[in-house]
């Protein structure tokens, strides 16, 4: 009787674990931010030394990703310079002149292809942009 | 007898624990591996060239205007040649002057991005910001 005692006393307390791990899982699934889908990490940023990075994001901002080779997409979907002045200017059109528009472009990338894209953004009607480097501040 | 029946009948009504903590530890990993960094990224505001402000009065003096070039190879301030060491300086001493100062950034389309985010950010650091982007055909 007490050896059975004994051997229950011994056993891993599976709830109190459970209990931790659900913790983690909920802490995971809260601070997986939905931002990563719409920026492409492969994206090698050019870096700026003396700015700071921007804490909270416009949620309106439009963000369009410029790769090395001049493709360009938004939320990792692949859009020419004619779609792009689409989007915008049914953006302007519901939202006004006052979202941002952030080119997210590779450090290697030819200004050529940013200019593209600026093009596209005058043609819509704007005339303010963003160009997102990354912080080492 | 009857008391070891109950315990039996007891135990079967358990959860199965081992395969709930089986699923719990995959949904962590999961989330373990798809968590990415956070990425500390500046936005550097800039001007493309467009209409003007439609203002009632019109200023009596325009802005006065840092002419800074972004070549493939080289950077020029004022059309003379200088290093991105010297052009830091030189935007500081404008910058401390007056902060009103536009810098008019003209970009060669064979530039890179780094290039054009250099100068950006030394017009930052110098309290510029009024920045203009034409680009060098």
């Amino acid at each position: 009787m007490a050896k059975i005692r004994q051997e229950e006393d011994m056993k891993t307390p599976v709830s109190s674990l459970i209990d931790v791990v659900f913790l983690l899982i909920i802490f995971f699934v809260v601070t997986a931010s939905m931002e990563e889908e719409i920026i492409d990490t492969t994206i090698s940023l050019a870096q700026a030394e003396n700015v700071e990075a921007v804490e909270n994001k416009d949620p309106l901002a439009v963000t369009v990703n410029v790769k090395e080779n001049g493709k360009m997409n938004i939320a990792t979907i692949p859009t020419t310079p004619r779609n792009l002045q689409q989007i915008l200017t049914s953006q302007r059109v519901r939202l006004g002149n006052s979202f941002p528009v952030v080119i997210r472009a590779a450090d290697k990338t030819r200004f050529m292809h940013v200019d593209r894209v600026m093009d596209s953004v005058k043609k819509s009607g704007l005339y303010k942009v963003k160009i997102s480097a990354l912080s080492e501040k | 007898m009857a008391r070891k029946k109950r315990n039996l009948g007891g135990e079967a009504a358990e959860p199965p624990m081992s395969s709930m903590i089986d699923v719990v530890f995959l949904l962590l990993i999961y989330f373990v591996y798809t968590q990415k960094e956070i990425i500390p990224e500046a936005h550097l505001a800039v001007n493309l060239p467009g209409p003007p402000p439609k203002t009632q009065t019109p200023p009596k003096e325009p802005p006065p205007v840092i002419d800074v070039r972004v070549l493939s190879n080289e950077y020029q301030f004022m059309n003379v040649p200088i290093r991105l060491s010297s052009l830091r300086e030189r935007l500081e001493q404008f910058g401390m002057k007056d902060s009103d100062y536009t810098v008019m950034i003209k970009t060669d389309v064979y530039a890179t991005n780094q290039r054009l985010v250099n100068v950006l950010d030394a017009c930052k650091k110098a309290g510029l910001n009024s920045l203009n982007i034409v680009t060098l055909y």
